[in-house]
């Protein structure tokens, strides 16, 4: 829902078409441009991270959400209140056997099976490891996963922004950078803008720069507790 | 002006080769509308927001229908009037909008964009809008909602001079030419060196 702080990326585009006096004869193809600045910002700068509970199938992988193209981190959900973070296996098998027209999992060349830990109860021991692993596969969109004991875990990872079904709404903030980002990439199909491209790509680049800093800038109290969180308490006399 | 004091005022503008020959309205209109066009599309190119001063509305009181077309499931309005062609994509329809007034916009379209969009890409996602696109006989639309089609539509038209009735107010873009001339001027040079067809001296607009 739209609000002081987020707009309908149309509302966006619509509002654009107004402060510039266009008309609204290339709508649509500023539409797809502003999604894309948005996509841009959503995997660069924004620093917004999806985080949702996905299941874990039968075969013991996990579907890629349609929107997803970074990976963040794949947790599972502990009773305490906290995530518990899944470690990366390159090792793992993530192939799979289709028998009778049905994909699945053939434990006994490996597929699904459980991954033995390098862990050692003798003397040298190389420290804790964890027991639960993925590993990705971009070309399949899937993760594929070992050691779970429930089927609900929660998957974190940068979206390009974009609904594919409902109302995308971008961030406010970035709406004078949505602004120069139209402004260079028009540039590109109105002829008699063409010297005045290197300076739109300028204003551009400025205005991420703006929107950039203030997202990933830090407040006090996240500075002070980054201090802290590397000092040793001492004993108060 | 209203179309017939236009015609009138041309028509005392020409040239007069005797005292009876006259010039039929018909060829007049057709000088005007000519000219009229040209200047339309003038205006177009300075400024194609500055057309919707000449348009003229269409389903304000009743309505436009959406139809579809079985064949293609193509939506679409009959043009209700011939429009003038405009050389971007609205062509002569400068605006399409709901029946009632409602946040949904419609924003005009060609039919290569049409195919792009709809052979994917973001805008086919989230827009809110609806793509129009104008024909020579009807507008079609892209992302038509059920509501709109319940409803209707209606459109501010550029139509040409031979659309207009006698009575009706005809607005005429005032700028000139480099040469210093409006509408009637130019109009009126059309007529130049060019004597009325019919000479008879029996003071008809007939032949």
């Amino acid at each position: 829902m739209a609000t002081p702080a987020l707009i309908d990326i149309n509302q966006a585009v619509s509002q654009y078409l107004l402060k510039y006096k266009k008309s609204t004869e290339d709508a649509l193809i500023y539409t797809e441009h502003a999604c894309l600045c948005f996509q841009d910002f959503s995997l660069y700068d924004g620093n917004n991270l999806v985080t949702v509970k996905v299941t874990v199938t039968a075969n013991k992988w996990i579907v890629m959400p349609s929107d997803m193209v970074g990976f963040n981190d794949l947790m599972v959900l502990q009773t305490d209140g906290s995530f518990w973070p899944c470690t990366e296996r390159d090792d793992m098998i993530t192939t799979t056997t289709t028998t009778a027209g049905v994909e699945g999992r053939d434990s006994t060349i490996g597929e699904g099976a459980a991954l033995a830990d390098p862990k050692s109860s003798t003397y040298g021991g190389v420290g804790g490891v964890n027991d639960y692993y993925y590993k990705k596969e971009w070309k399949e969109r899937r993760i594929y996963t070992e050691g779970f004991t429930t089927e609900t875990v929660v998957l974190q990872y940068t979206s390009t922004g974009i609904e594919m079904s409902g109302t995308t709404y971008i961030p406010t903030l970035i709406v004078p950078m949505v602004d120069a980002y139209l402004l260079w990439k028009e540039s590109y199909w109105i002829p008699t803008l063409f010297r005045e491209r290197e300076s739109r790509e300028k204003d551009y680049k400025n205005r991420r720069m703006e929107a950039r800093n203030f997202v990933s800038s830090m407040s006090y109290n996240q500075w002070r507790d980054l201090f802290l969180s590397m000092t040793t308490q001492s004993v108060i006399r | 002006m209203i179309k017939r004091e236009i015609r009138s005022l041309v028509f005392n503008r020409l040239q007069k080769y005797d005292s009876s020959a006259t010039y039929h309205a018909r060829v007049i209109d057709a000088e005007c509308e000519a000219v009229l066009n040209q200047m339309y599309n003038e205006v177009a190119a300075a400024s194609p927001l500055s057309l919707m001063r000449f348009v003229k509305g269409y389903g304000y009181t009743t309505p436009l229908t959406v139809l579809t077309e079985p064949s293609s499931g193509i939506y679409y309005t009959t043009l209700p009037e011939n429009i003038v062609p405009i050389m971007d994509k609205a062509s002569g329809v400068r605006r399409v909008a709901p029946a009632t007034q409602t946040g949904i916009k419609f924003f005009p379209m060609d039919q290569r964009e049409w195919d792009l969009i709809m052979g994917g890409s973001f805008v086919n996602y989230v827009k809110n809008k609806i793509g129009y696109c104008v024909t020579s006989t009807r507008v079609e639309y892209y992302g038509m909602t059920g509501a709109i089609i319940t409803s209707g539509v209606r459109m501010d038209l550029l139509i040409p001079f031979s659309e207009y009735t006698d009575t009706e107010v005809i607005l005429v873009p005032e700028h000139k030419d480099g040469n210093g001339m409006g509408f009637i001027d130019r109009v009126v040079e059309s007529f130049k060196d060019r004597p009325t067809v019919d000479l008879t001296d029996d003071n008809k607009d007939t032949e």
